[in-house]
Formats: C-alpha cells, structure tokens, sequence
C-alpha cells in the first residue's frame, strides 16, 4: 500500500468529532455576509460555487439567493486589496429573480449585519488590548477634562472663604471681577459670569465679563491682538480694515467705556443693551462657517465609513473560515506570507505543518535548503502553489465537468469510510505524479496526490478551493480540509502569499484600501478654510517682531551729526589724529621710535606716497591732538580727518 | 454750556478749520484740547506747514481777536508786551498795547528771540498778564499762545530752556502733509484759495470768544475716575525711572495730562475721561517735559521713542489681559 493510500485511510478513519457543526457556527457569525446577506455582491470567480450550493446549505442560507443577484464589480489588484462594490448595472449577467421572490426567501436581518469597515476587526489578543487601553485612555482624560472644568466653574461661582458676596464693596467687587475674568479665556463662561454678576446686581463687574468676553473673540479671530497697554480705542484702530465690524465694534466699546469711566452706575437696562450688542458680535464669527463646514464633511466621511464594505477575508474567497475552523478545534494556526522551514536546536520542524496557498511562490533557493525539514517529518501542502521542482509536478487546466473521484476506492471502501463527499469547483489539476501517489482525480486529471520526502512528505492540490470560505460551506469540505491539515500536525502555518505582499504602491492607494479617503479630504478641506480664514499668519508665530540694531555705520553717522550740531568738529578731529597716530605706530613699531619722521618713512615705503606730504600731514595730526583750534577749524578738521583715513588704508596690511 | 452742546461746536470748529487745513485733523484737535484746556501750544516743525493759517482760521472760526509775532535776535520784550510812549500832545505817557494783548497770539519761531524777549512772553502765559513800568495789566481772556520753532535750523537761535518749556500744555510736532492731501491742497489753490484772504474761504464763525470761555468753564464738569488718576500718575512716574530718560515729567506734567484729557474728553461730548484721552495725548503733554540720557541721545533715541515704550508697557485701567 503506498503511503498516500495509508493517508487517506488515516483520514478517512474514524472521525474526529464532525467539523459540520464547528463550521455551521462559525458561518453563523455576522461577518460572513455571503452567508446571511441575500444582496452580497459575488464575484464572478466566487460564483463558480453556485452550482454546488444551489441547494442551498444550513450553514450558509443565503448563499444560493446571492447567485441570482448582481455580480460584483471587482477593481484593483486580485486578492485581500480587491475593492468589491455592488454592481448598479441593472443588466448583470446574472439571473435575476423577482424582487417578491427575494423577499420571500430572504431570511429576517438581524442586528448582525453585513460586516462594515466599523466592525473591529480581528486584532490579535495584545493588539485589542492596546486598543482598549487607549481608548479607555483616552475617555478617562476627557472625563478629567470635564470634571475639571466643571469644579474649576463651580470654585469660581463659590464665594471666598470668610466673606460673604454682599462683603465686598464696590471697588472691592470689581477687583474680584477683574483677577476672575483676567483668568477666564473661554468667551460663554465669561458671558456666563457677566450674567451671573448682573443676576447679583453687579453691573460694573458684569461690564467687565462682557468686555472681556468681546476682546477675547476678536483677539480668538485674530482681529486684535490683546495686550494689557492697548486701550479700546487701539482696538478700534485695529478694525478699522474690516468696517463691518469695525462699527459694531465701536459702538459696543463706546458703551464699555461710558460704563466703566463715568460716574454714574451702570444700570440694568445699560447693561442689557451692552450684553445684546455683544452677543450679536461674538456670535457671528468665522467658526460657525467652520463647524457648518466641517459638520457637512463630517457627515459625507461618516457616510462614507457607513457604507458596507465586503472584506476579502471573509468573503467566499478568503479563508478566515478555516482558520477560525481549526482554531475551535484546538490546533494552533498563524498566517503568514511567507513559509518557515527552519528547525529548531532539538532538530525538530519548528513548523511541523504547513499549507501554501494559491499565490504563494517560494524562492528556489528556499526549496534546495528544505530538505533537512522533511528529513525531519515536516509536512507540506501545496494547493494551487509553487511546488518544490524536484516534485516534478506541474499545474494542468482541468476543464472536465466531472465530478471528483477517489482514486484509492478499493481501499476506502475497505474503511469506515463510505460517505465520501468532496465537491469542488472544476479548474485546475495536476501533473507528473506517478499512479500511486494520486488519490484525487477528476476525469483523467489528477487533483490531489501525495509524494512522501524524508520523514515527511508533501500533498499536492490541484487548486486551494477546497480552503475557502465558499467550500466550508459545502457539506464534506469542511471536514475532508479539516482533517487533512490536522494530521500534518497541532501546530499549522497556513501561508496565503497575500497577507501583506501586496504593498500599496504609492500613499494615494493606500489611503483608499484603508477607506480613509473621505477623512483624508475633510482634512484637507478643513485645513484650506482654517489657511483662508486666518489668513497668512495661519502657521506663523506670534513672537514679537525682533527689534533691529542699528548698522555700526549709522552709529557712528549719527554720532558724526551729533559733534557737527555741538560744532565740536575739532574735538572730533582731535580724537580721531589720536587713534590714527596711534594705529600707525602700531603697524610700524621699529620705525615709530624715531618719531615722526620715523613713521613718515615706513608710511611712504608701505603706500608709495610722496615723504613730504606724509610728514605733513602727520605734523598737522599731532598738532591737532594738541594745539588750539585753527581759524579754518571746520575744513582742517574735516580735511585731516579725510586724508588720515585714506593714510590708514594705503598703509593697512591684510589681517 | 453743556459738555454734549461742547462736543457739537468742537466737531462744527473742526469741520470749518479742517476746511481750509487740510490732512492736520491731529493738529487741529490738540490746539482746540490746548484752547479748552487754557493752555499754550507749541508747535515743532518746518516753515510752510499752515502754522499761521491754523491761528488766523481758528481765531476767524471762534470769533477771538488774533496778532502774529515774528520773532527775531533784537526782538525786545516791549515789542511783546507793549510799552508806555510819551503823547506830546496830552503831555503824558500812554500805554501802548503790545501783540500779546490779543486772544490767539502766534509766536513764531520763538527760539529766535532772546532770553529776556521770551522770558516776558512766557510770563504773560503764566500769568495771563503784563507788568509794565510797575504796572500789572490782565489780558483778554481767552488767552491763547501757539509758538512755533524750526527743528532744522539750530544756529542763532536761543533754546527755550526746559523751564519754560514746561509752561506749555502741548508740543505738537507736525510733519508733511500726505501725498494726497497735498495734491488736493495744489488744487485748492489753482482753484483761487488764498491764504491770505480768508474772507473768500466762507468760513463761518461757529462761537465767539464768550462762547470759547463757556467751554472751558464745561471742561470742568468732565469725570475723571481714581482708575484713570492712577493711569496718568503710572505714566508720569514711569518717566522719572527709565533708563533712557535723565529727567522725567515733574507733577506739572502729571497735572497737564489729567487736565488734557478732561478737554479731551469734553471735546467729544463725554463728561467722562477715559484711557484713550491720556493715551493720545501723553506724548504731546509730555515729550517736552522730558530730558534724555546723553547716550540716549547719542543712540539717537527721541523723547517719543521712550514715551512709545512706556505707553507700550504701562497696564490701562480696566484692560483684559
């Protein structure tokens, strides 16, 4: 008997308890909507199933109903990033029943829709924990939040200890006003207090809130700028680009200050009418644009969110149900997107069992290194994807309309097992496996054989169909899968190929398979109104605008006009043939010992200027640090100040 | 006369000098604060700017009798004050009325005259009378001073020493007129404005001199509260402690500011100050009451410019912060 044959009467065997039921209930859950939805939109590949299930199914009732309707419009690449949408073409190549029909069939919707991107999605156990956590992070700040504005509002409507509101005199009360509505920023709650002032029967102090409450709007809005030395007539100057509401503007601070500057009280009817004109300014601002604006985005992304959405993994082509299928089992399972054949230190298959999935295509370096794990009893199931070559096998397209047959029947039905029921969809088949190793055969095509390797060995599936959703459906494939992979071992990796290879090529298309789209451009737009309104200073600081020094040049103008206008220019020629004497003896030490005709040689020799006038120009230097003034005071102490200077350069030498 | 009745002659005054001098509305209205608050105006700026325009519109405007002094080096104070002559044919010595015997005197570039020759002006300001050969002779009331010197030219002229600069209720500095202003002035004049000839501008009296004294007996019944008291006097003090300043406003200054401000105050029909009174006018009330630090000064630091600081730095009464 050939070691494919001894696997399939180990499967075949006595059952383990019946998958049905296990399938039945996970089937059951809501996010399998092509099992309740009777309008899930099936894609025209998933709707090769319909014959098989025509019949309908107790685990997924609704399946043959979704073959009569609309098939689904597909678009982007195949796999987990497909966009499923519902066709609106009334003229689907699908046959259409009656909508009465529908109804009739349709079973009761029950608050487990279909699944919806607001659906959690199936974290693992760490990940929905870090999800709470922030979540309940996040709501016990807001509630401190709140909690914190309300005890801060309540302390501040509280009287001071040890005095009773009545206490505090007239000047006494406004002080209190003052310090409180200096604190307060939030324009309503200084509007609240001013009203719980006048209630009181303080007018002044309630003046004083609504003051406050007008200049923090504006000053929100960016119209003026608050600063404790501006008057309200500053402020008025500060609007006056903007007439609309310069004008209100004006006439309410003209009353704030009639209020708070005459010697009369502020009356109640006085501030009534400062508190409706308030109002009506503070009221009429840009952020109300803004959240009508954002509310209507926000509704259009809300609406977007709502829509129903068709995960792949769910859908009749995923497999989310043959994980959750083995998972209630007992086996553990992980997907992955890549295959592991590593071992572990023992010498053991650090995965002892392995299926790859359509789509799957190991590196050929992977598969020359993969012999030491089957050496050690690793057990692989290839359906639909890249074999190893030295498998010798090879996809083949089965087109045959035959059902599939058991190779090994003589065997079986030496077994327990008589009900043999495995019903696929036609498609692929498999060739290059020998006789004895096929123990599925559809027509004269092989579907499924089993070439032992090493300890272990390798199960060749013509297709990964028998894995999908849609096929967990089928009475038989769910317990004929099942099985299967629970012999290879507890432990399984199923490797789909698809569950992260498939990157968004660029950051539009990954906003859209997350369906951020909609949030995307209601941010966008949010941030264009928030640039408009506020203008250029949107995004800029609000540092004070730094003071510029003035250039050494100007200084020293300035202080040049100074000596002019005290007509001190011998003073200034006196100072100035003091340094230059000074610096020229710097520069020329040796030379300077001799004086000044000393400094008049070295001067010559460095500038090539004629000796004679140097040494005259020099004597009148010194002369002018010491002597008195000259009749021509002006032009001599202007004129040496002028050829020193062009002394200075002609000698300079590079620092 | 009421201080609402007051707010509508000033805004009629304004409206009828503002015709004729143009884009000076600021000028206009701190000689009239100057007028209703008894005080004197001195007035910084270069020839041309309608300096003697403003005293000969405002004097026809209110009705008060007006005479202009050109101030010179030999300018002696009896040609300010007047003096007595012998009349041969009563045999006597008879007083001669000077210019400053009229109401609004424009004392032009009085940085020019000496020491003495101020010194009678400046003591006819203070006192609003004349002493003459032991003899003390009231003038009319109102009195009104508008001087007037050249910041450019500083050679021959005799600085008013801070002294009496104090004696002035304002410094007004006037700058050039804007560019628009002064094309609509170009085309007031080919039109056939003469300066010179007021009769032509159909300027209208708006009050007579009893009419000017009923306003400034008005300003008197303007409030100025403890807030704003304590604003002026943070004001004034804060001159006396900035770094860039070596002497700062004396209480007179402090007085000059409240007093400024009532007028202020009066002028736009309030009978309250408020902050914005002060705040327009400390520079004017106080940048001459000031002596700057001789590196401020070599800095090239104004007294405006310090005024600008402190009035950026001192908390307005009632201000939200």
């Amino acid at each position: 008997m050939s070691p494919g044959i001894a696997l399939m009467l180990v499967l075949m065997g006595p059952s383990v308890a019946d998958a049905g039921m296990d399938v039945r209930e996970i089937l059951d859950e809501a996010r399998f909507a092509f099992c309740h939805d009777e309008d899930y939109p099936l894609s025209d590949e998933e709707a090769r199933w319909c014959p098989l299930l025509e019949s309908g199914t107790p685990s997924c009732p609704a399946f043959s109903a979704t073959c009569d309707g609309p098939r689904a419009e597909m678009t982007g690449p195949r796999g987990p990033w497909s966009i499923r949408k519902r066709r609106l073409d009334p003229e689907s190549s699908a046959p259409q029943k009656t909508k009465r029909q529908r109804d009739e069939s349709r079973p009761r919707r029950t608050s487990d829709g279909p699944s919806e991107s607001g659906t959690m999605p199936s974290f693992g156990l760490p990940a929905q924990m870090l999800f709470w956590i922030i979540i309940g992070g996040a709501l016990l700040v807001l509630g401190f939040s709140i909690r914190g504005n309300i005890v801060t509002g309540r302390r501040e409507h509280e009287p001071e200890p040890g005095s009773e509101p009545g206490d505090i005199g007239g000047e006494g009360a406004a002080t209190v006003a003052n310090s409180r509505h200096a604190a307060e920023t939030d324009v309503g709650r200084l509007l609240g207090l001013a009203e719980q002032a006048a209630a009181r029967q303080e007018y002044d102090a309630a003046v004083d809130y609504t003051h406050a409450a007008l200049l923090r709007r504006l000053d929100h809005d960016e119209l003026i700028r608050l600063h404790r030395s501006r008057t309200n007539g500053d402020y008025v100057r500060q609007l006056r680009s903007r007439p609309k509401i310069h004008k209100a503007v004006r006439e309410v601070l003209q009353l704030v200050d009639a209020a708070q500057f005459d010697a009369e009280p502020t009356t109640a009817g006085a501030f009534e009418t400062l508190l409706t004109k308030v109002r009506t300014i503070v009221t009429q601002s840009g952020p109300l644009a803004l959240a009508l604006l954002l509310a209507v985005t926000a509704g259009v992304a809300c609406e977007s969110l709502s829509r129903t959405t068709y995960p792949w993994s769910v859908s009749p082509s995923g497999h989310a149900a043959i994980v959750a299928l083995l998972r209630k089992r007992g086996a553990e399972v992980e997907v992955r997107n890549r295959p592991d054949f590593t071992l572990t230190d023992s010498g053991e298959p650090s995965v002892p069992a392995m299926l790859l999935l359509g789509g799957v295509e190991p590196e050929e370096a992977t598969w020359e290194t993969v012999a030491p794990w089957f050496a050690s009893g690793g057990q692989l199931v290839v359906a639909a994807a890249e074999a190893p070559r030295w498998l010798g096998v090879r996809p083949v397209i089965d087109e045959s309309e035959d059902s599939l047959r058991r190779v090994t029947e003589p065997y079986w039905d030496g077994t327990s097992v008589t009900d043999f029921m495995l019903s696929l969809p036609t498609g692929g088949g498999i060739a290059g496996l020998s006789g004895s190793d096929v123990f599925l055969a559809r027509g004269d095509t092989a579907y499924a054989g089993y070439v032992p390797h090493g300890a272990g060995g390798v199960v060749v599936l013509g297709t990964d169909a028998l894995f999908c959703n849609a096929s967990m459906a089928v009475p038989g494939n769910a317990q004929y899968a099942v099985e299967l992979l629970e012999h290879q071992g507890d432990t399984v990796h199923i490797v789909t190929g698809r569950a992260g290879s498939s990157a968004s090529p660029n950051p539009v298309e990954g906003i859209r398979r997350t369906h951020l789209t909609a949030a995307v451009v209601q941010l966008v737009l949010f941030l264009l109104v928030f640039y408009a309104w506020r203008g250029a200073r949107f995004g800029s600081g609000r540092d004070p605008r730094a003071t510029s020094r003035r250039r050494f040049a100007q200084h020293a103008r300035a202080l040049g006009q100074h000596y002019q206008r005290a007509n001190a220019q011998q003073h200034a020629a006196a100072m100035y043939c003091q340094w230059a004497l000074g610096r020229l003896r710097m520069r020329f030490p040796a030379d300077a010992r001799r004086g000044l005709q000393g400094l008049s040689e070295a001067c010559a020799r460095q500038s090539g200027r004629d000796e004679t006038d140097i040494v005259g120009l020099l004597v009148r230097a010194h002369c002018a640090t010491t002597d008195e003034p000259s009749d021509d005071t002006e032009t001599d102490g202007v004129s040496i100040i002028a050829e020193l200077g062009k002394l200075l350069r002609a000698t300079g030498r590079p620092r | 006369m009421n201080l609402e009745q007051l707010g509508e002659v000033s805004a009629a005054i304004r409206n009828q000098v503002g015709r004729v001098l143009l884009g000076q509305d600021e000028l206009i209205e701190h000689v009239l604060v100057a007028i209703v608050a008894r005080g004197h105006v001195l007035i910084e700026g270069v020839p041309g700017l309608g300096k003697t325009l403003l005293v000969r519109v405002l004097s026809k405007v209110v009705g008060c009798t007006d005479k202009r002094i050109q101030f010179t080096p030999d300018l002696m104070p009896s040609d300010v004050t007047g003096g007595n002559v012998f009349n041969q044919g009563a045999g006597r010595f008879e007083f001669i009325e000077g210019p400053i015997f009229a109401q609004f005197v424009l004392a032009d570039e009085i940085n020019r005259a000496p020491a003495k020759t101020q010194s009678a002006l400046l003591e006819a300001m203070a006192e609003s009378s004349v002493s003459t050969d032991g003899v003390t002779r009231t003038l009319s009331r109102p009195f009104f001073v508008m001087a007037t010197q050249n910041p450019v030219e500083s050679q021959g002229t005799y600085p008013l020493p801070e002294a009496q600069l104090d004696r002035f209720l304002l410094k007004i500095s006037v700058g050039h007129p804007e560019r628009e202003v002064e094309m609509q002035i170009l085309r007031n004049h080919l039109a056939g404005f003469n300066p010179s000839d007021l009769e032509d501008a159909g300027l209208e009296q708006v009050v007579d001199a009893e009419g000017v004294r009923a306003m400034q007996e008005a300003v008197g019944g303007v409030n100025v509260s403890e807030a704003l008291l304590a604003y002026v006097t943070e004001i004034v003090a804060r001159t006396r402690d900035h770094r860039s300043i070596f002497v700062g406003a004396s209480p007179r200054g402090s007085i000059s500011l409240a007093v400024a401000a009532r007028a202020r105050a009066a002028l736009h029909g309030r009978d309250f100050a408020i902050p914005d009174d002060v705040k327009a006018l400390a520079p004017a009330v106080l940048r001459h009451r000031l002596m700057l630090q001789p590196d401020a000064e070599f800095e090239g630091l104004s007294a405006d410019n310090c005024l600008e600081q402190i009035l950026a730095e001192v908390p307005v009464p009632k201000a939200v912060t």
